[in-house]
């Protein structure tokens, strides 16, 4: 769990981050969205101090951060940032191996952390632990520096735009890849991203910062359906609102029994996925199958309408 | 290494070798350059042991301008040394725009004659290339690189030491060899001051006008600058392939 508490950085006279409060649940995933100068990357970076709060206080596990030295503190946090900061002049091996290197873990413990990694990742060791990151894709690399962030296996990663580089094909796989990989790990996430997508995408919750300070902090729902005014209406108020809504939604939370014929949705898609096919077959039901492919009901367009309605 | 690459360093090698440990195999060559029947091949020492305080000297006043402009690179690219950075480089450029014969003829009388001068002289002048290849080099280490490393919790001094150096080696080596280069040229004039070095071959055919020991003396040093900035160089690539940029 991370509480900031009443937090503000000031730059001179100006208010990077003013007087902010948050708590992020352990084991969720808390996105910062704003625009450029929100003070998002300001607010992550205070969390490992890279960047010292002017005032207020940080807690990560009941812990003040500003008892820990900052180096060790960096130690026990992963942290992932956009254009990923690979070294180039080590291998992958190594670069994954940085923290347990610093924290002086014998060879052998780090060569099995880098091996598991590496295969949690999709990187077969044999191939790619000796290359350097210069030979290695985008996504690979992105890869690598979550491996790396995880090495020592942090309570809390803090990405800062950790997508931003990727091309969008391989960014929305990276998105399904973190998800999955925060569900089985269990870790503590905050991730800056200043795309709402992105944010209710990946987000148990979202912090809207605009200015050095906090809009909104709530639940994806929540900002969707009931978004404070001003600044955060303006940001989700846009013709993608009632999809964006639908998409956070799987088609096994309305689908009723009964059946229908034609070809069937899973019940993990989301609304969104089931209103598109809905609208190019012309269709007005759709029959719909758990993940084994047994049929399971089917689901209706006026049951997904209703559910794009902006009503909480 | 390309074929052809090869032959011309062998070759060099060799007529550089046989300059200094057979010089007498040249005076068909050296004899028409000479007058009054003055010898045409240096015949005041062994060219060999010339050639050997010459590297020596260069070797030293190198190492020593390396330890202090990589040192004063360093310092003025922390923050705490930023403000030093316009002090140093003005220092740096004087010790660049200065003559050595003028370092010599200051140094002379406060140091005495022979090699102490001599190394004042190269060491002054070989810090200005070191120095700014240093400055260029640290600061074209990727912003990402270096949050990456302070964001994984490495001290300062093992950010330098692991990250920021190795990545900026390729280009502080380029200053090197810059300066290497230079100070074997320069390290010609230690002899006026009595420094051992194959300024004495030069100095001792000007002293007597004759031509051969003055292009004798400039070939050998000509051929070991060409030689070693090709040797540094191929140092250097090794270092850039290291540092993960092997596009270089």
């Amino acid at each position: 769990m991370i509480e900031i508490e009443d937090v503000s950085r000031y730059f001179g006279s100006n208010a990077a981050v003013e007087s902010l409060s948050l708590t992020v649940e352990r084991g969720s995933i808390v996105t910062l969205v704003g625009t450029s100068g929100s003070g998002k990357s300001t607010l992550l970076r205070m969390i490992n101090r890279l960047i010292e709060p002017t005032s207020g206080a940080i807690r990560i596990e009941g812990r003040d951060t500003s008892t820990i030295p900052g180096e060790e503190l960096r130690r026990g946090i992963g942290y992932v940032i956009q254009g990923y900061g690979l070294f180039p002049h080590w291998t992958v091996k190594r670069n994954i191996a940085t923290v347990p290197h610093l924290l002086k873990w014998d060879a052998a413990r780090i060569d099995k952390r880098v091996e598991e990694l590496l295969l949690l990742f999709g990187l077969d060791p044999d191939l790619y632990a000796q290359k350097f990151p210069h030979e290695l894709s985008g996504g690979q690399q992105q890869r690598v520096g979550v491996a790396r962030a995880l090495a020592a296996e942090p309570s809390v990663l803090l990405m800062d735009e950790p997508f931003g580089a990727l091309d969008p094909i391989i960014r929305a796989k990276a998105r399904e890849d973190l998800l999955a990989l925060q569900r089985r790990l269990g870790v503590t996430v905050v991730l800056v991203t200043h795309d709402m997508e992105e944010a209710i995408a990946l987000g148990d919750r979202i912090a809207v910062m605009d200015r050095g300070r906090l809009l909104q902090y709530g639940s994806p729902a929540e900002i969707l359906t009931r978004p404070a005014p001003g600044f955060v209406e303006r940001l989700v108020g846009d013709s993608e609102r009632p999809f964006r809504l639908l998409s956070l939604t799987r088609v096994g939370a309305v689908a009723e029994p009964g059946e229908t014929a034609g070809p069937a949705i899973s019940e993990s898609a989301s609304l969104r996925e089931a209103l598109s096919e809905l609208i190019t077959r012309g269709a007005e039901s759709l029959a719909v199958v758990n993940h084994e492919g047994a049929p399971c009901g089917r689901v209706a367009l006026s049951a997904i309408l209703e559910r794009a309605q902006l009503r909480p | 290494m390309s074929g052809p690459g090869l032959i011309a360093r062998a070759a060099a090698l060799a007529l550089l070798l046989a300059l200094i440990l057979k010089p007498d195999l040249f005076k068909p060559v050296f004899e028409p350059l000479t007058e009054n029947d003055a010898p045409a091949i240096y015949n005041q020492g062994s060219l060999f042991d010339l050639t050997l305080d010459h590297l020596a000297l260069v070797a030293a006043s190198s190492f020593i301008a390396a330890i202090l402009a990589v040192a004063a690179g360093v310092f003025v690219t922390r923050d705490a040394g930023a403000e030093f950075l316009p002090l140093s480089r003005s220092v740096a450029h004087i010790g660049q725009t200065f003559p050595p014969v003028a370092v010599l003829a200051l140094a002379v009388p406060a140091v005495g004659f022979g090699v102490k001068p001599t190394m004042i002289a190269l060491v002054l002048y070989g810090l200005l290339p070191i120095f700014e290849n240093t400055i260029a080099g640290l600061r074209q280490v990727p912003p990402t690189t270096l949050e990456a490393a302070d964001g994984m919790g490495m001290s300062a001094w093992r950010r330098l030491l692991s990250v920021e150096l190795p990545l900026a080696l390729p280009v502080i080596l380029a200053g090197v060899r810059v300066s290497v280069v230079i100070n074997l040229g320069t390290a010609t004039i230690g002899s006026t001051v009595a420094a051992k070095g194959l300024g004495e071959v030069i100095i001792a055919g000007l002293n007597t006008s004759n031509t051969a020991f003055v292009l004798q003396g400039g070939v050998i040093v000509a051929l070991l600058a060409i030689l070693i900035y090709d040797a540094l160089g191929f140092v250097e690539r090794q270092a850039a392939r290291r540092s993960g940029r092997a596009t270089i």
